[in-house]
């Protein structure tokens, strides 16, 4: 009996140490929740309106979207959307931001200012001055885009009311959030629902579910663990290269540069029914097709570009080949290089529509080239 | 009693050859970068050790990254795994009890002395680091500043302060581990065997650490924040993780420790 006191004392302790944060949470997170009446329609204004507000915080974005794809700029996007990203931010105005992606030995920060963007990246003692802010309409995406204020906004910059519903507040971050469920209309869409939770005061997204058709785990997750509204200092967000720092003035030769300057193609005005999109009318030889979450890219590639890709996905685990190309899907994302080999011009089709979708672009995209 | 086992185990000359062994791997590492200048390439080797070619100072808290995943622990595991353990595989530990003192004190006594064995050895570590590097790499001024991990400049008051507190974080990281030695220590007679179960507690973690499947399990692992002493010296200071891992390891601690005192103080002697 003696002896057993003692553990069962320690396994009190134990259960006492291990149970604190879930309840501490439980009941931090139960208080001061409560539904302020707004409808879906006027909480998606004013999430959109929210884009002047400044604020801060520590975000995780967590993905499942890791396309079989490797080399010149694909590493890094196909890390950022497959991986956990750890981002820091300071955001004061559209023009005065900073946004950290740290690791844990480094970090690469962008920088924002009126006159330019720095780039600053710790491992490699380099700093990158973009003298033209101005980012082009498609891109490639980085660290900054993952935000949930960026990525919230921009998921439901389209979307129509009848597809939006409110969700009951919780607590994120140390702030009541306002839920906003969108569940897109579009039937060849790979996309169930979209949760954006606000801060139910300033409406910036703090924390966005991205969930794919069929899938109970949502295939992107992205959130503030640490969020104010109080405006960053300017000095936070200022930047000047280090004594010692190699620095560069960029020459955006971007992988979408180099397919609008190489691609030799345009895309034509509809695919698969579907119209470009209004909002991104100027990307030249890039056709931006659908609508806010239900999307699809079509981008002729220059040759190099071309084989490289081919050769990954042809090795890659989990592509199908079929007569329109080589097709792989990773949640909510299809791709579609279209082919065989050496065989006319060829185009990459990538989107959060069905494969069958993607096919019928395909084939639609060989009569035009024929045609023209 | 402290006094006496601080001093049995300072007087050990096999303490003291740990502790050079800790230190000779940092300064092989700066010879050979003072040789060859060679850096790691971004995104692979310990922290700071690129940022080391250009100011030594930082040499400091590179030389803690570098001991900081293996050897360190290691070290801290074979002298905390030795406490109760090596007393009873030598025979003394009967004798050690007939003394007119708890068994509580003389665990407490144990446990200073293991504490007191890991943060010698991490500011030996940081100290040893800071003259290699001063004298070998980048050969800066020490009033130069220098630039923190977000490109921003620090002064070398801020550098030094951050160093410390690298330093004290470091050494509370590795109480986690001299707490599991030390408890089992308490369970067996053998010093290897509660070594190498400390041992394999921490390769464990580490495992569980890359595995995306563990994901739910990773924050309460013991070694999941072990370097976010880098954290520190990014501007501003990330103290997010640098809290959670002191607050783990000292749930750790004295869950681990609460464990050893059960047993131990009901533990039957035979040896």
């Amino acid at each position: 009996m003696r002896r057993r006191w003692r553990w069962l004392v320690l396994l009190a302790a134990v259960a006492l140490v291990t149970s604190l944060p879930s309840v501490v949470g439980a009941v931090r997170d139960s208080l001061g929740v409560s539904a302020r009446p707004i409808s879906a329609a006027q909480l998606r204004l004013k999430i959109l309106q929210s884009a002047n507000l400044a604020y801060s915080g520590y975000a995780e974005a967590v993905g499942g979207l890791a396309l079989p794809v490797t080399g010149n700029q694909f590493t890094s996007v196909s890390d950022l959307l497959g991986g956990r990203s750890q981002l820091r931010v300071w955001w004061r105005a559209r023009d005065d931001w900073r946004v950290d992606q740290i690791n844990l030995v480094g970090e690469t920060d962008v920088r924002a200012g009126a006159t330019g963007t720095w780039t600053w990246n710790y491992e490699s003692n380099l700093a990158i001055f973009d003298l033209n802010p101005a980012a082009p309409q498609v891109r490639l995406p980085v660290a900054g885009d993952l935000l949930p204020p960026e990525l919230g906004r921009r998921l439901l910059s389209q979307a129509t009311p009848d597809e939006l519903t409110t969700l009951f507040p919780r607590r994120i971050a140390g702030h009541t959030a306002t839920g906003l469920r969108l569940k897109p209309s579009d039937p060849q869409t790979t996309i169930d629902s979209v949760d954006v939770w606000a801060d139910q005061s300033t409406g910036i997204p703090v924390r966005v579910d991205i969930h794919a058709s069929g899938s109970a785990n949502p295939a992107m997750t992205t959130a503030f663990l640490d969020f104010s509204t109080a405006k960053p200092t300017a000095s936070t967000t200022a930047f000047s290269p280090p004594r010692g720092a190699r620095t560069e003035i960029s020459e955006r030769n971007g992988l979408t540069d180099v397919i609008n300057r190489f691609g030799d193609a345009e895309s034509p005005p509809t695919l698969n029914g579907v119209r470009r999109n209004s909002l991104l009318p100027g990307v030249g030889a890039i056709g931006v097709y659908g609508r806010g979450v239900t999307e699809f890219i079509a981008a002729p590639l220059p040759g190099r570009t071309a084989r490289s890709l081919r050769n990954q996905l042809t090795n890659a685990p989990g592509v199908a080949k079929s007569p329109s190309g080589l097709s792989v899907s990773v949640g909510p994302l299809s791709l579609l290089l279209t082919g065989p080999a050496g065989q006319g011009r060829t185009w990459l089709l990538i989107g959060t529509v069905s494969d069958k979708a993607l096919v019928t672009a395909a084939v639609e995209l060989a009569r035009y080239r024929s045609a023209g | 009693m402290i006094g006496v086992e601080l001093s049995k185990l300072f007087r050990r000359p096999r303490t003291w050859l740990t502790l050079v062994l800790l230190d000779a791997l940092p300064t092989v590492v700066a010879i050979l970068l003072a040789t060859t200048h060679l850096g790691p390439r971004p995104g692979q080797g310990p922290a700071f050790l690129s940022a080391v070619l250009t100011n030594g100072s930082l040499f400091a808290v590179a030389a803690l990254a570098i001991v900081l995943p293996l050897f360190l622990p290691i070290a801290v595991a074979v002298v905390a795994g030795e406490t109760v353990a090596g007393e009873a595989q030598s025979g003394t530990l009967r004798y050690l009890l007939i003394r007119p003192i708890g068994r509580t004190k003389l665990l407490v006594a144990k446990l200073i002395s293991v504490f007191s064995f890991v943060m010698a050895a991490v500011v030996l570590v940081a100290g040893t680091g800071f003259v290699v590097g001063r004298l070998l790499l980048g050969h800066q001024p020490l009033s130069a500043a220098v630039s923190s991990v977000s490109g921003s400049q620090l002064t070398p008051a801020q550098i030094a302060f951050r160093t410390l507190l690298a330093v004290g974080y470091v050494g509370v990281s590795m109480l986690g581990v001299a707490a599991m030695a030390l408890f089992l220590s308490t369970l067996t007679d053998s010093a290897q065997s509660a070594t190498l179960g400390a041992l394999a507690f921490l390769i464990g973690s580490s495992l569980l650490l890359t595995l995306d499947a563990a994901t739910s399990l990773q924050p309460y692992l013991p070694t999941r924040y072990w370097l976010s002493f880098v954290d520190l010296f990014r501007d501003p200071m990330l103290l997010r993780n640098v809290e959670r891992g002191i607050g783990l390891q000292a749930v750790y601690v004295a869950i681990l420790l609460g464990a050893a005192w059960a047993n131990f103080v009901t533990k039957d002697i035979k040896s």
